[in-house]
């Protein structure tokens, strides 16, 4: 049996008020260059009275990743409690990655000649990447790694109505449980992306 | 001197079966590539392309108001239907990785049963090496020459990319990723001359009577794999621009995602298609120019040939000389 828990996201449609904290407090933590959204916020039927939703996005740290799958130069790697990660010293920014993604969480800073592509930067799960931990290159690479350091990732500490929500699969499907019960409406799928990025794994 | 005049009529097998060889391995090739190779939904790919013909390249076939609240979340997050085109790219990644050097092994091996069925390289028997004939201008050996080594640069940087198995991705993978972009983007206006600059075929509707013509467009006429070369280069570079150019330009924004993202599959689908199609008659340029005939590189670095050596391997091209001359 596996020895630890497996990391997932949730984020509570019923919940989100769209203030973007999420995603300013992970750009901020990070210190993301400008045009870098590891986590975005984004709205459905924006406008359209009582069927207006949004929703807070950024990996999923899928099963079976599928960017980790069509990575050519293999520069992925997935923990043992299901983060997917990668090395961007190997990475070549080629974007084969963000056509895989189901989720469009890879990212790649404009910042060549003539608008070529830098290299690949999506959510750690503020996990940090593969440098020694809590070094300062795997900060400058990757940003905080805050689960090193016991803290829950930023974006989920920050979200001010708990919409979105980080934790060991079981929790995070309890508490899942338990909203869409209390709304009276029985649990009849999982979390938004759950089918796509975990299966029924 | 032999010319295609006085050659006896041939009959239609021997005169079209480079077209229906081609032809039969091109409709072979689409089969493997869109039914069996992979298990992107051609359905759906008709329908979007269908769809695009309509002004609306976001791939989402279904009107946006008849999903389910739960489709909504998924089309509106992510962009539409996921599993249309996307497991193509994921599962050919690996196959590609794995056949292509099958592949190409396979097209090396026919093109060497080929050199050695033809009895080895074509040579002329020059005697008066001194006698030569300009064939190409300056303006033209530029753009072939140019041509030349912007092609090979994509090819490598291009398949640098697929086999990054092979290089371990890093530094200088990553900058050839990088070029390849660039190079991608010069490469353009030097396909657009080529494309006009090489329709021999122009021939048949307008007399080569000035020399300014003979300076601008390539000289002779097209035996038919030379034809298909030159219309295989027309057609998927098209497609490799068309699609290379898009990816390019339509970059990765978070913001835009859910619209552009099964257009930008659609493009990189393509993209490999084009790549993986242009291939082989690169291969074919290669064979047919500089591996079957002894002094094209020369002929093309100099601009000039000696008169014996078109006499016996391009008579076509010496009498169009001899007519601006005349
Ligand atoms: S959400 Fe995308 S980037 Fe993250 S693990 Fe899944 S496929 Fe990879
Ligand atoms: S962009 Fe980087 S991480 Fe993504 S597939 Fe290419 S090499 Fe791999
Ligand atoms: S887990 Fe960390 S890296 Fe990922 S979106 Fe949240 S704050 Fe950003």
């Amino acid at each position: 049996m596996n020895a630890y828990a497996r990391m997932k996201f949730y984020c509570d449609e019923g919940r989100c008020i769209e203030c973007n904290g999420c995603s300013v407090a992970c750009d901020e933590a990070h210190e993301l260059p400008v045009g870098i959204s590891r986590r975005k916020v984004v709205t459905v039927n924006d406008g359209v009275p009582g069927k207006e939703f949004s929703l807070s996005v950024a990996c999923m740290h899928c099963t079976d990743a599928p960017c980790e799958q069509v990575c050519p130069v293999h520069c992925f790697y997935i923990r043992e409690d299901g983060i997917v990660l990668h090395d961007k010293e190997i990475c070549i920014g080629c974007g084969y990655c963000l056509y895989a993604c189901p989720f469009g969480a890879p990212q790649f800073p404009q910042d060549g000649a003539f608008g070529t592509k830098g290299v690949m930067d999506k959510c750690t799960m503020c996990a940090g990447g593969p440098e020694e931990t809590n070094s300062a290159k795997e900060r400058e690479l990757y940003g905080q790694n805050r689960l090193a350091e016991g803290k829950v990732p930023v974006c989920a500490a920050m979200c001010s109505t708990k919409a979105l929500l980080v934790g060991d699969e079981e929790s995070v499907s309890k508490i899942y449980r338990e909203r869409v019960m209390a709304r009276g409406k029985g649990v009849q799928s999982a979390p938004y992306g759950w089918d796509i990025a975990y299966g029924n794994k | 001197m032999a010319t295609s005049k006085s050659a006896p009529r041939r009959g239609f097998w021997s005169r079209n079966k480079a077209y229906i060889l081609v032809l039969l391995g091109f409709a072979l090739l689409t089969y493997w590539y869109f039914w069996l190779a992979t298990i992107a939904d051609i359905q759906y790919v008709y329908r979007y392309f269908l769809q695009m013909l309509h002004g609306n390249f976001t791939g989402q076939l279904v009107p946006f108001d008849s999903l389910t609240h739960y489709q909504q979340m998924e089309v509106g997050l992510f962009g539409p239907r996921y599993d249309a085109i996307a497991p193509e790219v994921i599962r050919a990644f690996r196959e590609r990785q794995e056949i292509l050097p099958y592949v190409f092994a396979v097209e090396f091996t026919a093109f060497l049963i080929a050199f050695i069925l033809q009895g080895g390289r074509k040579k002329a028997t020059v005697t008066h090496p001194e006698d030569k004939v300009q064939v190409y201008s300056l303006f033209q050996r530029f753009v072939i020459l140019l041509n030349i080594l912007l092609v090979l640069y994509l090819f490598v940087t291009g398949f640098s990319i697929t086999f990054g198995n092979w290089t371990g991705g890093g530094l200088i993978p990553r900058y050839m990723r990088m070029t390849h972009e660039l190079v991608g983007l010069a490469w353009i206006p030097i396909w657009l001359i080529v494309t006009i600059i090489a329709f021999k075929d122009l021939k048949f509707f307008v007399r080569p009577s000035s020399r300014l013509f003979g300076k601008i467009f390539l000289k002779g006429r097209y035996t038919p794999m030379k034809r298909i070369n030159y219309l295989a280069f027309v057609a998927f570079g098209f497609i490799l621009i068309v699609s290379g150019f898009l990816l390019w330009y339509l970059y990765p924004d978070p913001k835009t995602h859910a619209q552009i993202i099964q257009f930008k599959r659609l493009m990189l689908f393509m993209h490999f298609m084009g790549s993986a199609i242009i291939s082989f008659f690169l291969f074919e340029t290669v064979y047919t120019y500089f591996v079957s005939v002894q002094g094209y590189l020369p002929a093309v670095i100099t601009g000039k040939v000696p008169r014996e050596y078109l006499e016996q391997l391009a008579p076509d091209i010496l009498e169009e000389i001899e007519g601006y001359e005349r």
